[in-house]
């Protein structure tokens, strides 16, 4: 029996696991405290060179003056006033500064450094940091001045020059100078940077250059372009000091690096991983009105359960829930009690739509016939569709554009459901006969069977499409579903290896649908991938790119929303509702023209804080 | 013995190798590539831009090349010899290099530090409910074997067949919807292994004046406890029969009868000859669950939203994360690999009985 | 997925050489053995059950009513909708009971008979019948409810499995709905019918759970017999392939193979197939191995007879009972594996019928928690895997010389 493992070794093999387990939780606690008093410290030292700075400019027995709300209110009328809307919040009774918003999202945020993240979250999280020349109002959909109090472009279009606004700080307390915003462009068109994509938009700027006394910048174009003034104003300003002093490769592997001049700063921007917590700590250093909300937290949620329970538990105070999630919170009478929600139609929401491919392996296809196409979307009754698989949160759309966008053509009337009307169309195009086993027949006798791809596992397309294909099943026509994850997916729509695809399109405040409808795109990896090819909509599309005043640019838009309307290149299903739910306690949520308003000018009063524990 | 382990750890090359290759052939037959993970995460992108974004990823990659060449390049990128490459990505000759596993196109960072985020909650889960299923079994074991045949014997062996019968999924989502949905009982979170505020909490419960706050410990406990549940219950039914198989062969083995023959009564007899004797092929399997325990219950982390190596490894395959799937696989193998000969050697070590010689 | 490792211990435990002499007696004491407890029982009368619902499925849920009289005419809708394999099945069965009341044949030759008639069916149906592909299944529903129907029969359950029930869309009240009087375990999120679709689904987990199953030990014996009959690098190399699977956890190997390929049924077949062969393989060599060095082989190859008639004549069969065990485990583990991945959205095609997809839809994409869609057909699943390890449980226990004391 000896040196054998005896019942003696073996509790003393468990006490010695059950040591280490106690020495794990020990070490993660003393980690954990370790964090606290870094970042403690941090703070401390950042604070004592602010007041270093604080001392040294009474020394000089200047009075530092903070170009906040007497520089801003000065120098700017109320009509051109940034903050006029926080200037209102603050005048509405209970306004008071505190509390946090927690933001749940069911998708992941891989990485939060600037130009090297594409996703939707993140851009959601980087424009509370970064400032930029100019934004949008989203009330009017003006423009109005942020870093750059005026501006003036040239007359041929190529050069647009920005007055810089004096005296903002990057949250590190730097000043913010024509450098930066030099650095910025340089540092995106540096080619080790892995930010191929921002490289490819700002690529269209040729040069920027300050002023000799550096208060204004201007930004060279090469040719004229309906969205130059886009390119520059919306560029988020990065810091020269901070990113600066990165390698190429250590930026380019970094997750967190988000650090701007914005009204809210990332507490730990060199520490945060994927995965964790967002939180975004007021800036008290930001030029403009400080925003009332001492925090934005974002949370990710890997299931839209999950972040559904924890919205009804008030750990999330703030989600945009899908068409069923909504219609089922708004069904418990006492979430919505305590909460408020919206939708709304909203010009930036894209549109769902079904491309039918009018050329594969190098023949037409049935689809290439206008009257099929317009059969195909006759035989969907949309409404009951949108009701089915949106529970009603959409509306119909008969074009790319949303139905409150100023490209929509109003008298455009989106194609009837008409069962018999479609068989009439679908008999014109020589689809007269059914086989034996119910099909309908072509003019070549080949029975009309066709494949929908789409994305599997995402949103409700599996549902659509069998709503579609019951509907198609009544004019003897065979949808067979074949779902294809997102890698197969784009790869079939770069080879045109499809009959019929289904998918959405996003889209901005004016949507360029050269992309998607212009015969040039035809190419290989283009997104004209159903080879649809109108040499009308080509033109008017050319033009629309070249004009530069906006009321004849619509009128384009316009037109061409007619023309594809007509030939029914895509069956146009919806465009989907903005939906959101908030906690209660938010005062001033509202909607704009784009959506809710900004969380910079939400507020809650002071007996409803949660999360301020002071 | 010594031989015996250099022989094994030779072996262990061909089999890497092979593990990788056949992983690499099925990602690189999988229609796709690089475009899927762009089209997803970029939106409405040009057509003529995301070619150049193409074109930038293809070049830093290497996605252009031959599949061949692309896995070479991956051989050689992980093996700790092989052909340098400098600063400027210029090559730099052959020799000792550290290895490297790669990038992740997804994520944009070296997969090493996307695999160390992933590996924590994977290990911690597993290693909380190891101790869990053998404390279980080991005593379920005992008894059953001592009254064999008897009621207790026959239900637990019939309970840990059904427990093992149970899809992890079905628990996983009865648990979540019936234990944690606000539908039904939300007694517990429905994912995660954290509170929101957990960053904020004290280490231990305790009782203030504004009541009882749970601290960061309970907090965690809570969160973990459907989780190790769900992934523990089907493991007892293996190990507990293991074990009642394991005693049963040492109760009727020569030397508990002469103990019995000298007069030690049965219960020491049990504990003091067999028992310690029984547990000896436990050992030795615990060393082969090292492998599953890597791997991640890809089910449970799915379900209970815990961003572990399972959850890592659907969303490399997904997302045709070509250099993440790879390298995992090959982290999981080689730690496979590891545990099945540590299994051999400690079952000689165990028992003086097995040579390898 | 623990499966593979309990397969493993199930070929070390069933040390029983003593029988080789009157082995086919043996296997028959054997199972015989295993069938006299009330649990194995049990579990077969469960996937009896199963395989009765997978046979005869279009007759029990069907939204075609199995006798109609419309206008005046007698006509079964039922009848004329049933598919090539549907009607496959119903004969397979049928002539499968009526060859095994004739005593005068082999088994070898019940089942050389039974495959000929099984494959001469599926093709002549396969060319023969022709049902409508595009169905209306609320025609008949439509039918009644203007009058015009006289007398029906429909069937127990009257929803066929793609029935999305359009005619009675109600906005109010979206899909899935909960349990009723007419949908005894509810719809799901489409409208189908949960109970018409478990029926249907059958049909999946007892092909799958065979075939996949069958593979994996062609595959097992194959390479297994090959390690052991060649011995020296074949067997090295025959190691590393073992090795090279069991390496990886299934699961991921299933993951990545489901990717890669199309949605097909086969596929996934194949490819639990694929995945779940090594331990087939290492217990078939193992015991090559073992029975090499014994002095009855040496006997019998001493007599003139080759090495390979030995191996793989004599002493296969005798690994069979084994195997057996074996395969049971593997065909639970089949059924785990398919519903793992529908659970998880992939493999099958949409429209399959399938408990896991069904389960994948109780935790919805926005909706809440449904109860009924995961208590059914989580409990189907379980069942079924269950009944196969109760019987891979008790055919071990019978094989294992030292709980069963002749």
């Amino acid at each position: 029996m000896e040196n054998r493992f005896g019942l003696k070794d073996f509790f003393l093999f468990s006490l010695l696991i059950l040591l280490g387990i106690v020495i794990a939780l020990a070490m993660v606690q003393f980690d954990r405290q370790w964090t606290t008093v870094q970042f403690i410290s941090s703070k401390i030292n950042e604070q004592q060179t602010e007041i270093q700075q604080i001392r040294e400019l009474l020394s000089k027995g200047a009075i530092a003056v903070p170009s906040t709300k007497s520089a801003s209110g000065s120098v700017v009328d109320a009509k051109d006033d940034p903050f006029l809307r926080i200037h209102e919040a603050q005048k509405m009774p209970g306004y008071a500064k505190g509390d946090w918003l927690v933001y749940g999202f069911g998708n992941k945020i891989a990485k939060l450094t600037p130009l090297l993240s594409g996703d939707l979250y993140a851009q959601r999280v980087q424009e509370h940091v970064l400032d930029s020349m100019a934004a949008r109002d989203k009330y009017t959909l003006e423009w109005k001045p942020q870093l750059a109090t005026s501006w003036k472009i040239s007359d041929d279009g190529l050069k647009i020059t920005f007055k810089l606004r004096p005296g903002v700080k990057f949250s590190d307390g730097e000043p913010l100078s024509a450098d930066d915003v030099i650095f910025t462009y340089k540092f995106i068109m540096n080619e080790k940077i892995a930010c191929p994509r921002e490289r490819a938009y700002i690529e269209r700027i040729k040069d920027v250059v300050k002023s000799e006394n550096g208060d204004e910048v201007t930004f060279i174009y090469g040719e004229p372009y309906f969205e130059s003034f886009l390119l520059a104003a919306g560029l988020g300003i990065i810091p020269k000091h901070f990113y600066g002093k990165f390698k190429p490769e250590e930026f380019n592997q970094s997750v967190g690096l988000l650090m701007g001049s914005g009204p809210y700063r990332m507490d730990n921007p060199e520490t945060w991983k994927t995965g964790t917590l967002i939180q975004l700590v007021r800036n008290e250093r930001y030029w403009g009105e400080p925003p009332a909300l001492n925090q934005l937290v974002f949370k990710e949620f890997s299931n839209e359960i999950a972040l559904q329970t924890s919205f009804s538990n008030g750990d999330v105070d703030l989600m945009e829930p899908q068409a069923s999630q909504y219609y089922d919170m708004l069904k418990q009478p006492a979430l919505v009690e305590r909460s408020q929600h919206f939708d709304f139609v909203n010009p930036e929401e894209g549109y769902r739509f079904v491309a039918w491919n009018q050329l594969k392996d190098g023949k037409p296809t049935r689809f290439a016939d206008k009257r099929v196409r317009q059969a195909m979307t006759m035989l969907v009754n949309r409404d009951r569709l949108i009701q089915e698989v949106m529970l009603g949160y959409a509306v119909p759309t008969s074009g790319p554009f949303s139905p409150v966008s100023k490209q929509n053509n109003p008298d455009v009337k989106t194609l009837p459901f008409d069962i018999n009307g479609a068989k009439k169309l679908l008999a014109d195009a020589g689809f007269k006969k059914t086989n034996d086993q119910g099909i309908l027949l072509g003019p070549d006798g080949t029975p009309f069977e066709f494949k929908v791809t789409y994305p599997s596992g995402t949103g409700n397309y599996e549902k659509m499409i069998i709503a579609l294909k019951d509907s198609y099943a009544k004019a003897g026509i065979k949808l067979d579903p074949d779902p294809i994850e997102w890698a197969s997916f784009t790869d079939r729509l770069n080879n045109k290896n499809f009959e019929a695809i289904t998918m959405g399109w996003s889209a901005k405040i004016e949507s360029d649908i050269n992309q998607e409808f212009h015969s040039s795109q035809m190419v290989a990896g283009g997104d004209d991938f159903m080879s649809y090819k109108n040499e009308e909509l080509d033109k008017t599309i050319d033009e629309a790119r070249r004009t530069v005043d906006e009321g004849k640019r619509m009128i384009l838009w316009q037109k061409a929303h007619r023309i594809l309307a007509e030939d029914q290149p895509y069956m146009f299903l919806w465009v989907r509702k903005g939906m959101w739910f908030a906690s209660k306690r938010f005062q001033n949520v509202k909607v704009t023209k784009l959506g809710l308003n900004d969380y910079e000018e939400w507020f809650v009063p002071r007996d409803q804080q949660k999360w301020t524990k002071n | 013995m010594l031989s015996y382990i250099v022989r094994r750890l030779l072996l262990m090359f061909p089999t890497l190798i092979g593990v990788t290759v056949i992983v690499f052939s099925v990602m690189a037959f999988a229609p796709g590539g690089i475009g899927a993970a762009l089209r997803s995460a970029e939106g409405n992108m040009r057509a003529e831009d995301r070619k150049k974004v193409e074109a930038y990823l293809n070049k830093r990659y290497g996605l252009d090349k031959p599949k061949v060449v692309q896995y070479f390049r991956w051989l050689n990128q992980v093996s700790p010899i092989g052909f340098k490459k400098d600063e400027e990505g210029n090559a730099a000759g052959f020799g000792f290099k550290p290895p490297d596993l790669g990038e992740s196109f997804l994520r944009r960072q070296p997969v090493i530090r996307v695999i160390a985020e992933a590996l924590p909650p994977t290990l911690f889960l597993n290693l909380l409910s190891i101790p869990i299923v053998y404390g279980i079994a080991i005593l379920s074991g005992i008894y059953a074997a001592r009254y064999r045949g008897r009621t207790f014997d026959v239900t637990t062996g019939s309970l840990f067949l059904g427990l093992w019968s149970i899809p992890t999924m079905w628990s996983g989502v009865m648990m979540v919807g019936f234990l944690s949905s606000v539908d039904y009982l939300h007694w517990f979170p429905t994912g995660g292994m954290h509170d929101t505020l957990s960053a904020y909490m004290r280490f231990l419960p305790s009782f203030a004046a504004d009541g009882f706050h749970r601290g960061w410990l309970l907090d965690s406990i809570w969160h973990l406890l459907l989780p190790v549940t769900c992934l523990s219950i089907g493991s007892f039914a293996f190990l507990s029969k293991l074990m009642r198989s394991s005693v049963l062969e040492n109760l009727q083995a020569d030397f508990a009868r002469t103990a019995r023959a000298k007069g030690v009564s049965d219960q020491n007899v049990l504990l003091r000859h067999v028992l310690s004797n029984s547990i000896i092929p436990l050992i030795t399997v615990a060393a082969t669950i090292l492998p599953g325990l890597l791997g991640g219950s890809v089910i449970v982390e799915s379900i209970f939203s815990i961003n572990g190596m399972g959850k890592l490894m659907i969303d490399a395959i997904y997302t045709r994360d070509q250099e993440l799937v790879m390298s995992e696989t090959l982290v999981v193998g080689i730690v496979s690999l590891f545990s099945l000969l540590l299994a051999d050697i400690l079952y000689a070590l165990a028992d003086p009985r097995v040579s390898y010689e | 997925m623990s499966s593979a490792s309990i397969n493993s211990s199930a070929g070390s435990l069933a040390d029983a050489p003593a029988h080789v002499e009157k082995r086919r007696g043996w296997l028959a004491s054997v199972v015989h053995h295993a069938l006299s407890r009330w649990g194995t029982r049990l579990s077969l009368a469960w996937i009896g059950l199963v395989a009765f619902c997978a046979v005869f499925a279009p007759f029990l849920a069907n939204s075609f009513p199995l006798l109609v009289k419309i206008d005046g005419h007698w006509s079964s809708p039922a009848m004329t909708h049933l598919t090539a394999v549907d009607v496959t099945l119903v004969i397979a069965v049928f002539s499968s009971i009526v060859i095994l009341n004739f005593k005068g044949l082999s088994r070898l030759a019940q089942a050389g008979i039974f495959l000929v008639i099984l494959l001469a069916t599926l093709t002549i149906a396969h060319f023969v019948i022709k049902p409508p592909l595009v169905r209306g299944y609320e025609e008949y529903r439509e039918l009644k409810q203007e009058g015009r129907v006289q007398a029906m029969l429909p069937a127990p359950i009257p929803y066929s499995p793609s029935d999305h029930l359009k005619d009675q869309f109600d906005f109010t009240h979206p899909q899935p709905w909960a349990p009723s009087g007419s949908h005894l375990f509810g719809t799901e999120q489409n409208g189908e019918d949960v109970l018409s679709v478990m029926i249907y689904a059958c049909r999946i987990a007892m092909s799958i759970g065979f075939i996949s199953t069958g593979i994996a030990v062609f595959i097992g014996i194959i390479v297994g017999g090959f390690m052991g009959y060649f011995v020296g690098w074949v067997d090295l190399l025959g190691m590393r392939l073992v090795e090279v699977f069991g390496a990886i956890p299934t699961i991921y190997l299933l993951l990545a193979f489901c990717a890669a390929f199309e949605r097909d049924i086969y596929m996934v077949m194949a490819i639990i197939g694929l995945t779940g062969w090594t331990s087939d393989a290492r217990f078939v060599r193992a015991e090559f191995l073992r029975l090499r060095g014994q002095d009855f082989v040496h006997a019998a190859i001493a007599a003139g007879l080759p090495l390979r008639s030995v191996l793989f004549r004599h002493l296969l069969p005798n690994a069979l009972a084994p195997i057996l065990v074996s395969a049971s485990f593997g065909v639970a583990a089949a059924i785990l594996s398919e519903s793992v991945l529908s659970f998880l959205g992939l493999g099958l095609p949409v429209d399959a019928a399938s408990w896991g997809r069904l389960l994948n839809q109780s935790v919805g994409q926005g909706g809440g928690f449904h109860l009924w869609l995961a208590m059914y057909p989580g409990l189907a699943i379980f069942l079924t895997v269950f009944s196969y390890n109760v019987i891979g449980e008790s055919l071990r226990d019978a094989l294992d010389p030292r709980l069963n004391p002749q």
